[in-house]
Formats: C-alpha cells, sequence, structure tokens
C-alpha cells in the first residue's frame, strides 16, 4: 500500500564541500544537492543564491567539490552552520591547489575535484552551478590502481531525506545475485 | 596526505533511481545514477541523453517519475540500465501504478516514488538536463513512521563510480541531522 507524503524522497544523498576563494580566502561549504553530468565528465551542485560562497564561483569561474570521510563529520558539522562572513573556514583544514590554481581544495578530503563553471541553471532562490571537472585528485593510499578507487577505505558519508534526516557510512556490498 | 591525479569524477557514493515515463501509451523505466534534488528538494534534475527511448516520453508527456528501488530489485535495475524500451517490454517488469499526473508511471515495488512534472529541459554545452517539480511522493505505508519516512528500513542502496564500481546498502547511522534546523542548500 502506498501512502502521499508531501517532499523530496530522493535518498540516500551524496555529501560533500564546496570550496571557492571569497576574496582571496579559501572558504568550504557543506552542500547536499550533487550530482555527476555529462558522463561524468562534468558535476552539478545547487546553492542557495545568498550564499557567501556563490559569490566566490562567480567571481573566479572555480570551485572544488571534496568528498569528506565520517572522522572528518565534526568539520563538516562547523562548515554547515558557519557563513564565510563570519567565520574563517580556511582554518579548519589544509588547503591545496591544483591545475586551476583558484579552485582550493582540502587535503583532508580522500577525493578532490578541481572544476570550472560551464553552465548555471537559475531556478528561483537557488543556483545550479555545471562545472567541467579538470582534475580530481585523490589519496595515494585508496588508489589501488590508476583507475581504480577503494571506495571502503575511504570511509564516506551519504545522508537521507524524507523526514529522516541522518548522516551515514555505506554498508556492506551488495552482492550479485545469481542470474534471476 | 599524498594526492594522486585521476582522471574523472570521483564524486561517490550516488543514488540509484529507476525514471519511469510513458513512451507511445506505455510505461519505460530507465536507470539513471546522476540525479540531484535542487530547490530546496521541490525540484529534482537529471542530464538525459536525447536518443534515449525514455526522453521521448518525457518530450511528449512534460511528465515523469523517480522510483527509488530497494536491494532486492538490484538485478531488475541492472536489466532496466542495460535495454532498451525500443528493444524490450519494461513495463513488463513491474506493477505499474499512476498517481495525481496519470501519465507518470510509477513502480509499486519500489519503496519511495515521485511523480513529477517538466519545469524546463536545460540545454548546457555538454547535455540536456530535465528539472522537474515535484508533484508528488508516495511511501510504502508501512515505511511511514510520525510523519517521517524510516529510511533505514527502505533496504536502499548507493552505487560508487570512480573506479570502484559497486552497490553498497545504506550502513550505520553515523549522526542525526535532527538536532541542527533543516540547512538551506
Amino acid at each position: 500500500m502506498k501512502k502521499p507524503y508531501a517532499g523530496n524522497v530522493l535518498s540516500p544523498l551524496p555529501v560533500v564541500l564546496v570550496g571557492a576563494n571569497v576574496e582571496g580566502r579559501p572558504n568550504y561549504l557543506v552542500v547536499g544537492y550533487v550530482a555527476p553530468f555529462d558522463f561524468g565528465r562534468s558535476i552539478f551542485f545547487s546553492i542557495f543564491k545568498k550564499r557567501y560562497t556563490a559569490g566566490g564561483i562567480l567571481a573566479n569561474r572555480t570551485f572544488s567539490v571534496n568528498v569528506p570521510s565520517a572522522d572528518l563529520l565534526g568539520r563538516i558539522e562547523i562548515c554547515g552552520s558557519k557563513s564565510g562572513r563570519d567565520f574563517d573556514k580556511s582554518t579548519l583544514f589544509e588547503t591545496f591547489y591544483g591545475k586551476l590554481g583558484t579552485a582550493p581544495m582540502i587535503r583532508e578530503c580522500p577525493l578532490s575535484m578541481e572544476c570550472e563553471v560551464t553552465d548555471l541553471i537559475d531556478r528561483e532562490q537557488n543556483l545550479g552551478i555545471i562545472g567541467r571537472v579538470v582534475q580530481s585528485h585523490v589519496d595515494n593510499e585508496l588508489l589501488r590502481d590508476e583507475k581504480t578507487i577503494d571506495m571502503v577505505t575511504a570511509d564516506l558519508l551519504v545522508w537521507t531525506v524524507g523526514g529522516d534526516s541522518g548522516y551515514y557510512r555505506l554498508g556492506e556490498r551488495v552482492k550479485e545475485p545469481k542470474a534471476s | 596526505m599524498a594526492k594522486q591525479e585521476f582522471a574523472g569524477t570521483v564524486l561517490a557514493p550516488l543514488p540509484l533511481v529507476l525514471v519511469g515515463a510513458n513512451v507511445s501509451g506505455r510505461p519505460n523505466y530507465l536507470t539513471i545514477g546522476y540525479i540531484a534534488p535542487l530547490e530546496f528538494g521541490k525540484q529534482v534534475v537529471f542530464p538525459i541523453n536525447r536518443t534515449r527511448y525514455t526522453s521521448q516520453g518525457i518530450l511528449e508527456n512534460g511528465t515523469f517519475s523517480v522510483n527509488i528501488p530497494s536491494v532486492g530489485l538490484l538485478p531488475l535495475v541492472k536489466r532496466c540500465g542495460s535495454t532498451s524500451g525500443r528493444d524490450v517490454d519494461k513495463s513488463a517488469l513491474f506493477d505499474t501504478f499512476y498517481g495525481e499526473l496519470k501519465t507518470a508511471p510509477m513502480i509499486r515495488e519500489c519503496p519511495m516514488n515521485m511523480e513529477c512534472e517538466v519545469l524546463e529541459i536545460v540545454t548546457t554545452k555538454q547535455s540536456h538536463n530535465v528539472v522537474g517539480r515535484i508533484v508528488k511522493s508516495y511511501v510504502n505505508e508501512e515505511l511511514l513512521v510520525d510523519g517521517n519516512v524510516a529510511v533505514q528500513d527502505a533496504g536502499l542502496m548507493s552505487f560508487t563510480a570512480a573506479g570502484d564500481l559497486n552497490v553498497y546498502a545504506l550502513g550505520p547511522l553515523v549522526e542525526t541531522l535532527h538536532k541542527h534546523s533543516r540547512g538551506k542548500q
């Protein structure tokens, strides 16, 4: 039996820290609406237009997407609860830069991508930003070979909607049942 | 931590859904792994290849559905992702139901469903992206507890792209977000 529910039930979702230089200083924002686009060559995320980070992304036309591990949750929550207008979030992490030079990335995150803005989807209160992934950066110890990342060891997080609203670890790998 | 360069996106883990549309009057379901909510969860957006059989239906009707499968449906999810509705009648794989929109077929076996109407199709340099308004969501009755979705009992899964390519069940709760006000994205 189905029951109607008001609101989004797309779950679980990835959680990332989007980085941008704002007035010359790295700033990091927690974003929970993010997806690869264009066969994985680009990335989409949605940001509230009034966000401090949005100004930096539009000014530089670059940003980073950093995928945190579960042990960073305390710092994720600080990033998600404070604005860069009031709090210097560059002190929370060690920042590194890649090819673009203006997209600050978080060394403590096992997976990072530096991106350049290619398209904007302008909604009412939010801006959808699509960026080309210029270069990804992965912790050495997670690379099994040049094409394989050990995502179990990376210990990533997902979050849930539908009134559940929690951060979860990944569970068991689902074994493919024999041909059904 | 020393870093190495890696080619392509490394965003993970990702949701795995079945997008439904009526094509020539028959329900069709396509596996989609690139999809995100936007506008505070009132809308969803996903890129679509215009040559897809499903896109015809989405364009014809201006409606579609997003169905969130449980782990037990993985073989059917994979079949929907590897065959085209041009060749295989995917409506035979599931029990279809309709909601308010009448033209957005939803999968009864999936614990969670959303019927959506197309707001716009944003053409970017690389792709066509469907932006839809979530008109109504549907949840299996036994999963609705005090007006919330009991996500831990829904058997949900995530997949990893980027050189891992596996499907994982939802793991243990690390922390609830209820102590915070719901952050705006």
